[in-house]
């Protein structure tokens, strides 16, 4: 009987527990940081300062969804004698996050390790901020290196998903300067490489920001929309998609219906590649990017650019 | 009437006879056999009616839009006079067998009215269903004459049943295609032969010189009347032989063969393979290439200095290799500069390790079974390199300006070389220098010393934007035409690795089809017509297989009998990372070694000889072996739903059938069952 009893309690527990995980939008992890609103929920890890969870809260689309798949930025650092010196967000420690209001959360990473350049002297600073439904990323890149930072990745979304496995993406941007024109390519299901195979190691598909100063990010029936918040940009800014590992199959393009394939995480990148060339010893603001949610076909995210 | 209508019959038949055609006009003159006619004017010398007597296709229809020639010759001002047949009188127009006719045309008149010293003499022959033009230019000009149209349809009609006329030629393995309607222009550096198909039959075009002279174009113009533009005019198709023949020189041109078929493309292929088999000398294949066995690739490193795998980390890889059974690893940016850096110099990169280090682990993961082919390039000059400062610019094709050409180069890795920032560029290396060919034969002797037991000459079908150099001072009078040089070179490659390795293995990124004489292994990935295997059944042609569960491409390799290359990760990767590709490949390399002699060692018919139906997508193909017994693979591309399918081969044996699952054959059923991503092979037992 107390067995019985114990029993009884603890699926109580675990119910309870379920219907936390279930029904609370924004699934709180220890070493979380989260912004929130009426449309949008974004969580940050504490110590790594990566996205790690991004969730539409009016149709519950789980943007980003995998923890462990959350990317903070990525930069390259080319040395005088080795142009490959990348500086990846995941093998560094945010020296702060830290969430100033009840909208904004300041990061910052400094003394960057590099891959083949030891540590830098660099700081990146972020300030993010949930206002109206509408995500900013702002950032600074404090140089006091003696090296160029060629690029900036920031920011970075490692785990990109659509509404549903059912439901397909594609990636749309202006075109000839009319955003009633858009570029529109499918995603997911199939996702094609259009850099050279011999480049990447993965699918890979970049737009470019000066043609096209938005990019929407289409579900059927909603989508994200992700913008420079300033005009002219001083720089090129590319709009990245990254597709992991690969596809089931180059004559078809299919993108792996599952969370792994043989072992391998599955997985779709996004990313705002921000092509600073930020000299020796300059500091360089980035020009601020937003993120929102639309409801509707593509029409409705390139209304918002109009607006 | 009616008991005039036999004697009328008969006259008119004797008519016809004697006047060879069935509308013969006085000032024509006309070769026919039981396949073709073709007239000339006697006063011009013009083509003005061709026609496919077996089918009543007239090729060449109006005789007022036929023409003879064309010709531009170049100013000291560079710039171009013209000649056009149209202002010429034949000075001879002679019938001088029943199958042949000599032409000849003298003291040219341009458009500006300019007497030239020049004579251009033709023997025209209809042979079999032949005909050939076969042209001699004297030019006692002080001019250069770069260019000429020569033989010409002036209005190049579409077959009976009016269907669009398409354009097809040979390149990178596959067949392309194009509508003639877009006036396109084909090139005897891809191609050798042009079909202009219509889908019941063809007219066959070919340069019948497979040593590289000099530039044809097949050149298709849709013209349009004046003020119409959606009234399309007549169609031209010259062939224009960019020969640049020098003044006071005397000048044979490539023949040119016209043959009508019956068919689709398989043959209008028939043809040039009937042609190839007088003049293509097999090249030599290893004992292990001769085998079902698969590739693999890797790279080391880039442009970008990523130094992925350094030499003594490979042995690793061969490891694996060795126990997958895979027989050949193509093993890339190895040298000095990584892929597409550095390049025509194949030395190691001490970023990777030291020569000895890399030597060694070459010479150990051969020693498990696996042959190393080193990829190298010896197209380009990498700018960026002190050795281009120094020496190599001296060997680089220059055009008529004195300028450089340049190949944009590849971008790798770093998001700034992917948006095209810092990209190698490369000057393009005179092949027709014999002082460069000398270096390129050294680089390659690099190759050699490092043990491996072939290399793959990546880019090797082509030089960029280059056709022709105006480089002072590389032997020989400029402009020469690059791809002049492709054969001597190749020549002098193998004669080095022969002294060292006669089983060393030449393999290439798409050569052309007379390059196969020396590169009997093409990496062009699965393209949509398996034209090389088509022509010839001992080549190897690789194909590339990245997808992580890739059963589509593993069909595909087997349908039409590719190599297998592994490339995980886009080659950077490990055979581990996708196991479930590997898994299946094996299947497809184990049903290859069971039936070999239908899939590996048998004749490559394509869809010719049997026919398929079934239910949902999918593709065949029949395989001859030497015993004569056929065989038929069929795949399911449906990614998810079975098919049933039904083969059809006329006088067909007992059959039997396979699967890469089930490689035990099995009696046949009337239909099979394929399931979702699938493939069987049915064979006569």
């Amino acid at each position: 009987m107390n067995a019985l009893t114990n029993l009884l309690s603890n699926a109580r527990w675990l119910a309870v527990l379920y219907a936390l995980l279930i029904f609370t939008p924004a699934t709180l992890l220890a070493g979380e940081v989260t912004l929130e609103d009426n449309s949008l929920f974004v969580a940050f890890d504490s110590q790594s300062g990566a996205l790690v969870r991004l969730e539409d809260k009016t149709t519950h689309w789980v943007m980003e969804r995998r923890p462990d798949l959350g990317v903070s930025f990525r930069l390259f650092a080319p040395l005088p004698h080795r142009r490959y010196n990348p500086v990846f967000g995941g093998k560094q420690h945010a020296v702060e996050v830290r969430k100033k209001s009840a909208n904004e959360i300041h990061f910052q990473w400094n003394h960057l390790v590099s891959e083949n350049g030891g540590i830098l002297p660099m700081t990146l600073s972020a300030d993010v901020t949930l206002t109206n439904g509408i995500l900013t990323f702002k950032a600074t890149l404090e140089n006091d290196s003696m090296l160029t930072v060629e690029t900036l990745d920031y920011p970075y979304l490692g785990d990109f998903n659509a509404p549903t496995r059912e439901t397909s993406l594609a990636a749309g941007v202006m075109t000839n300067n009319l955003p009633g024109q858009l570029k529109i390519d499918q995603i997911y299901p199939h996702f094609g490489n259009e850099k050279g195979y011999w480049g990447v190691n993965y699918p890979t598909k970049t737009r470019e920001g000066q043609v096209s100063p938005f990019c929407l990010i289409c579900a059927p029936d909603e989508g994200l929309y992700t913008a420079l918040a300033i005009s002219p940009v001083p720089y090129r800014i590319q709009w990245t998609f990254e597709q992991h590992p690969g596809v089931i199959s180059s004559a078809t393009g299919l993108v792996p219906p599952t969370d792994e394939i043989s072992g391998i995480q599955v997985h779709l990148e996004f990313r705002v590649c921000h092509f600073i060339f930020a000299a020796p010893h300059s500091t360089t603001a980035l020009a601020p990017v937003v993120m929102r949610i639309y409801q509707g076909g593509w029409q409705a995210g390139a209304t918002i650019y109009k607006q | 009437m009616k008991k005039y209508f036999l004697p009328v019959t008969v006259i008119l038949a004797a008519f016809l006879h004697l006047t060879g055609r069935s509308t013969a006009f006085a000032g024509e003159v006309t070769l026919q056999d039981d396949r073709m006619l073709v007239v000339f004017d006697t006063q011009s010398g013009a083509l003005v009616r061709l026609e496919n007597k077996t089918t009543h296709w007239i090729i060449e229809r109006q005789a007022e839009q036929g023409v003879s020639f064309q010709m531009k010759l170049l100013l000291p001002d560079r710039t171009n006079i013209a000649v056009r047949g149209q202002k010429q009188s034949a000075t001879e127009v002679t019938k001088i067998s029943a199958h042949e006719i000599r032409f000849r045309w003298k003291d040219l008149s341009s458009d500006q009215g300019r007497i030239l010293p020049i004579t251009l003499t033709s023997i025209v022959t209809l042979t079999n269903g032949a005909l050939t033009f076969a042209a001699t230019i004297e030019n006692n000009s002080s001019l250069i004459i770069e260019s000429i149209d020569y033989p010409c349809l002036g209005d190049l009609n579409k077959a009976p049943g009016g269907a669009p006329l398409v354009a097809r030629h040979m390149w990178y393995g596959d067949l392309k295609s194009a509508d003639i309607s877009s006036s396109p222009v084909i090139e005897s550096k891809q191609s050798l032969f042009c079909l202009i198909q219509s889908p019941a039959e063809g007219l066959y075009v070919e340069m019948q010189d497979a040593t590289q002279p000099y530039l044809l174009r097949f050149t298709f113009n849709q013209r349009h009347r004046t003020g119409a533009v959606n009234n399309p005019g007549p169609v031209e198709f010259h062939t224009t032989h960019l020969a640049y023949i020098f003044p006071n020189s005397t000048r044979k041109l490539a023949p040119v063969v016209l043959k009508s078929y019956t068919g689709d493309w398989h043959a209008g292929v028939d043809l040039y393979k009937e042609w190839r088999a007088t003049w293509f000398k097999e090249p030599r294949l290893p004992d292990w290439a001769r085998e079902v066995h698969s590739w693999t690739m890797l790279r080391m490193n880039t442009t970008e200095d990523d130094f992925t795998i350094p030499y003594t980390n490979f042995v690793s890889y061969g490891q694996e290799y060795a126990s997958n059974g895979i027989a050949a690893v193509q093993l890339v940016g190895w040298n000095k500069g990584g892929q597409d850096g550095g390049d025509p110099i194949q030395d190691t990169d001490p970023g990777l390790g030291s020569w000895q280090e890399f030597h060694d682990a070459i010479a150990r993961v051969q020693a498990m079974g696996v042959k190393v082919i080193l990829f190298g390039k010896l197209n380009w000059a990498d700018l960026t390199t002190a050795r281009y400062t120094n020496d190599l610019y001296r060997f680089q094709c220059l055009d008529q300006n004195g300028k450089r050409y340049e190949q944009g180069g590849y971008a790798y890795v770093t998001p700034t070389q992917l948006a095209g920032i810092g990209i190698h560029r490369r000057a393009v290396m005179d092949f027709l220098d014999p002082e460069y060919r000398a270096i390129a034969v050294q680089e390659f002797q690099k190759i050699l010393a490092l043990g491996a037991e072939g290399w793959l000459w990546d880019e090797v079908c082509h030089h960029a934007t280059v056709l022709y150099s105006w480089a002072p001072d590389h032997g020989y009078t400029p402009p020469g035409y690059i791809y002049n040089g492709d054969l001597p070179l190749a020549k002098q490659l193998r004669a080095a690795a022969d002294k060292i390795n006669p089983d060393f293995i030449f393999s290439g990124e798409g050569p052309e089809d007379w390059l196969m004489q020396y590169f009997p292994v093409s990496e062009t990935g699965v393209t949509a017509i398996p034209l090389c295997q088509y022509i010839d059944r001992h080549c190897l042609m690789l194909a590339g297989v990245s997808g992580f569960d890739d059963r589509e491409q593993l069909n595909l390799i087997l349908l039409n009998r590719y190599v297998i290359q592994y490339e995980p990760y886009y080659y950077k990767g490990h055979l581990s990372d996708f196991p479930l590709t590997l898994a299946y490949g094996k299947k497809i390399d184990a049903l290859r070694r069971k039936y070999k002699a239908f899939l590996w060692d048998g004749e490559f018919r394509d869809t010719l000889g049997a026919t398929v139906s079934a239910d949902g997508s999918y593709r065949y193909s029949v395989f001859i072996a030497a015993d004569s017994k056929r065989a038929v693979v069929i795949i399911n591309q449906e990614f998810s739903k079975s098919i049933t399918a039904r083969l059809t081969l006329p006088n067909a044996n007992q059959l039997v059938v396979a699967t890469p699952e089930q490689p035990d054959a099995i009696p046949a059923p009337e239909t099979l069952q394929i399931p979702a991503r699938s493939a069987v092979i049915i064979m006569e037992k």
